[in-house]
């Protein structure tokens, strides 16, 4: 345990590894490892494939590879936005939706779907690309509304994202029953996300999350000061309502390209930056990237859960994060509660 | 060297909570701030760092026009020691302190080995160094504000900034903490505004205090002109009367009934 | 001699028309259809490893005689009891198992309205041949559906035979229906946890086009979307004539309903025609949507069906 506290990136990484090694070898269909190790061999040589490898091939390459990649995205993403947020709004609770990126998101993905767009291409990048653009757009809105004057009060921001996306998540609710049809559709994507395979997500995605994570994490010493209080912070040379925009920009950056691929996933913002405050501490300089190593090693367990858990079906992410993630979590908790990690 | 010029603030449009105040101070010297509750003390130290909006006035600081610069430039010339309460309680006392260069580091936050020997350096002389390794939250009221004097102090800024720093100490800290805040105006030459409610220390550790009353600087000048009987009795609406203190020049204020 | 001479002249025919056949017969018909998201989907032969992912879909191939070329099924295919012994591929709660799938290496999944565009894709991501079969509109669809399908799976003679007489008992309805002489009101309820205002069919469904087809006319009819709840009070004004429960499998009866607070007020309930309703014969887009018509016709004008 010690030595486990001692090395932060060390343990994040091999964790990490081992994750995205686990979730490329298991699931619902048994490959046998030294399959795998051919069809890598094979592919990557330029030699065509004996047809016994074939569905391998096209389960490694067009299913697993891809939805590892996405699910390790999704939660550094998650996880790292979640770390930022409680940070900001100095609030145990804040999770990367706390601003109606979630609620935008669906209404977006909602309303191109109620477009009947013609199959294709196009119609099937329009919904992602509105989920994102609609969820970006959602937390701007809440943004304008939460400015008084000059400034940013954060229990603004809150409330405002509460109303915002209460409003987004009716007219989400309201479309799916009147825009008839597509209703089977916006259901599988609120529940698990564009649910799609292939490299597209991955490409979709990773721009989106480099950069807003990228920018997240040199905000670190930032949200350490910003722990004193705005006063405090502002005092010793922060500018506050600055950094409170660029982060919010950055967390709703990585967190719309989340939702917009994966779907809503939650508890893993909100979880994982305290497992991470509660075993390396809160120096946020440490605690955004090693939340973000975490969350992506997290929800890969998670992910190779909900494939195996009642092979050949598969539960939808959400439940698994939430299972298997409570009850650790608050054993942790009460095994460190005295360290005060608040 | 501070030059407050006719400085007003307004919370809101109808009642100004600070009235074209204007004072000097020269280096090395100590200003206290006196006055009933909702006189402006706290306002006045808040204005003076930059954190609330200006209605109209300057601030010069070691010759700066200190309102209009950014956030990182006035931290390097004005350093504040708010008073000690709900501090994040995971922060190590190191940590804390440390947070005291943040006007000094690169765009990443990366502290170098000279901030760490200025962190260090303000430890030491605040008496905190072997609270390095503490959690905040583990530290007594007095511990924390002798901490955050340090955080100050590692800010290396020409003008030091005190808002009630005694309030939740005992009789020990109180005297322990001006007295350090007295040396450091003499040796090191920092210009320091305290606002203070306790009328006799104010008299015995400032060479110039201030009297505000609603937002007004009422009087300005030296302990014994400024702290007066006759007005102080009118300004808290409370018989005072002075008493003789244990030097010839030391004088205690204190309620005309005790 | 002269007959010997015949046999052989036909012999020797047949074998000059049976030369000039095989080469054209050598790549069999090839199938191009198009499906109902408008993608062109090409068979080299008919389809003969089958993944079915919904239900109806199942009920459809088994109906054609199909059943032994399907190998994979979708978790609420249960219909019939054969098709639940074959491997399932998920589709609860619209997560299907991609992984499983590629591992049957089917030569032709058959998806259907239930399914997303996304899924669509995601299969298309996998070389996996997909066909898309659209919901149908109405009966005729039904029809057509059965088509296409029989000509993905090689069975064009007996998708024929089947529409033949799936036509014959539609026709045998409508001819008793002439005879009716109203047209009564007829709610027909999904879900009623709420019985205040329980879910239902609307305009422009099919349950709706059902009911009408079935001599009835939806108490729903005035709503405004397809799937929608409705209020009780607009329930009570309505007054419908026939309650048919599709919740029945739910555990909703007759007498529940008659016990709900204010429903006595409704005709239905009054004259004791709540009737509990398979609704897998109305909602799932197969042959037994022909079941469900007679059993509607039945429910709504029993007096012409005795």
């Amino acid at each position: 345990m010690r030595w486990i506290a001692a090395h932060p990136a060390l343990v994040n990484i091999l964790l990490l590894v081992l994750a995205l090694l686990a979730s490329v070898a298991v699931g619902s269909v048994l490959i046998p490892p030294l399959a795998i190790f051919d069809v890598l061999r094979l592919r990557l040589g330029g030699a065509s494939l004996p047809p016994n490898l074939e569905p391998y091939a096209a389960i490694l390459f067009s299913l697993r590879l891809p939805r590892t990649i996405l699910a390790a995205l999704t939660g550094a993403a998650l996880a790292g936005s979640g770390a930022g947020y409680q940070g900001l709004f100095r609030n145990p609770l804040a999770d990367p939706y706390l601003l109606g990126v979630a609620s935008g998101a669906g209404l977006g993905a909602v309303v191109v779907m109620s477009l009947r767009l013609p199959y294709g291409w196009f119609s099937l990048l329009a919904v992602p690309l509105a989920a994102f653009l609609s969820a970006a757009a959602t937390v701007f809105v809440v943004y304008l509304l939460a400015r008084s004057g000059r400034t940013l009060p954060t229990t603004n921001l809150i409330l405002a994202g509460v109303a915002v996306s209460s409003f987004a998540g009716a007219l989400t609710s309201f479309l799916m029953l009147y825009s008839t049809g597509e209703l089977r559709r916006a259901l599988v994507w609120l529940l698990g996300g564009a649910a799609s395979s292939g490299w597209e997500p991955v490409l979709g995605m990773l721009p989106y999350v480099s950069l807003g994570l990228g920018i997240l994490l040199t905000r670190g010493h930032a949200l350490n000061v910003l722990q004193f209080g705005d006063e405090q912070a502002q005092q010793l040379g922060i500018p506050v309502e600055m950094v409170r925009g660029v982060v919010i920009a950055a967390v709703s950056l990585a967190t719309a390209a989340a939702v917009a691929f994966s779907g809503v996933i939650g508890f893993v913002g909100l979880i994982v930056p305290h497992l991470v405050r509660l075993v390396w501490g809160s120096d946020y300089r440490r605690l955004l990237p090693i939340s973000c190593l975490l969350g992506a090693s997290f929800l890969l367990f998670a992910d190779i859960l909900a494939r195996i858990a009642l092979a050949p079906q598969e539960l939808p992410v959400g439940i698994v994060t939430a299972l298997a993630g409570a009850p650790f979590f608050l054993w942790l908790l009460r095994r460190t509660r005295a360290q005060q990690a608040w | 060297m501070l030059i407050v010029d006719s400085l007003s603030v307004a919370y809101t449009p109808a009642r100004l909570a600070l009235n074209h105040v204007s004072f000097e101070l020269a280096a090395g010297k100590v200003l206290a701030l006196v006055g009933p509750n909702g006189a402006g003390k706290t306002t006045l130290i808040r204005a003076l760092s930059g954190v609330l909006p200006v209605l109209a006035g300057k601030v010069w600081v070691a010759g700066k026009d200190f309102l209009a610069l950014k956030p990182g430039e006035r931290a390097r010339l004005v350093a504040v020691v708010p008073q000690a309460r709900s501090l994040p309680p995971a922060f190590t006392a190191w940590e804390t302190v440390l947070l005291g260069r943040t006007p000094y580091l690169n765009w990443l936050g990366q502290t170098s080995p000279k901030d760490e020997e200025r962190a260090r350096q303000a430890m030491q002389r605040t008496r905190t160094l072997e609270l390095a390794d503490r959690r905040v939250g583990e530290l007594s009221g007095g511990e924390q504000q002798r901490l955050l004097l340090a955080r100050a102090l590692a800010q290396e800024a020409p003008l030091l900034l005190l808002d009630e720093p005694t309030t939740h100490l005992d009789l020990h800290y109180q005297i322990n903490l001006l007295d350090q805040v007295r040396t450091l105006a003499r040796q090191n030459g920092l210009t320091v505004v305290v606002a203070l409610h306790d009328l006799n220390l104010a008299a015995h550790y400032a060479e110039q205090v201030a009297l505000l009353v609603k937002g007004e600087l009422k009087a300005l000048g030296a302990p014994r002109d400024v702290l007066e009987p006759a007005l102080l009795s009118q300004v808290y609406q409370l018989p005072l009367k002075r008493i003789p203190g244990a030097s010839s020049d030391a004088a205690l204020i204190v309620p005309a009934a005790l | 001699m002269k007959r010997l001479r015949i046999v052989w002249s036909i012999l020797l025919l047949a074998a000059v028309l049976l030369s000039a056949c095989a080469p054209a017969a050598a790549p069999v018909a090839a199938i191009s259809l198009k499906d109902g998201l408008g993608r062109e989907v090409k068979l080299d032969k008919p389809a003969q490893k089958i993944v079915s992912l919904s239900p109806s879909n199942t009920e459809i191939l088994f109906a054609l005689g199909a059943g032994a070329q399907v190998i994979g099924r979708d978790d609420l295919s249960d219909t019939p009891a054969e098709a639940k012994k074959l491997p399932s591929v998920g589709g609860n709660m619209g997560k299907y198992n991609f992984e499983e799938i590629a591992k049957l290496k089917p030569d032709l999944v058959l998806a259907t309205g239930i399914n997303t565009p996304e899924q669509v894709k995601a299969l298309e991501n996998l070389n996996v041949t997909t066909f898309y079969l659209e919901n149908p509109k109405d009966l005729d669809g039904l029809f057509k559906n059965l088509e296409t399908v029989g000509a993905l799976t090689g069975r064009t003679a007996e998708a024929k035979k089947l529409n033949e007489s799936l036509a014959k008992r539609v026709k045998s309805v409508q001819d008793t229906l002439a005879k009716a002489a109203s047209k009564p009101k007829v709610f027909y309820e999904l879900d009623a946890t709420n019985p205040a205002k329980p879910w239902t069919a609307g305009p422009g469904s099919f349950i709706d086009k059902m009911i009408t087809l079935a001599g009835g006319q939806n108490a729903a009819g005035g709503l405004k979307s397809e799937w929608a709840e409705i209020s009780q009070e607009e329930l009570i004004i309505q007054n419908p004539d026939v309650i048919l429960l599709g919740d029945a499998a739910y555990g909703v009866s007759p007498e529940q309903v008659a016990s709900r607070p204010g429903w006595s007020a409704i005709k239905a309930v009054k004259e004791k025609r709540v009737l509990a309703f398979d609704d897998n014969l109305v909602s799932r887009p197969g042959p037994r949507l022909v079941d469900g018509y007679e059993a509607l016709a039945k429910a709504i004008h029993p007096e012409l069906f005795k």
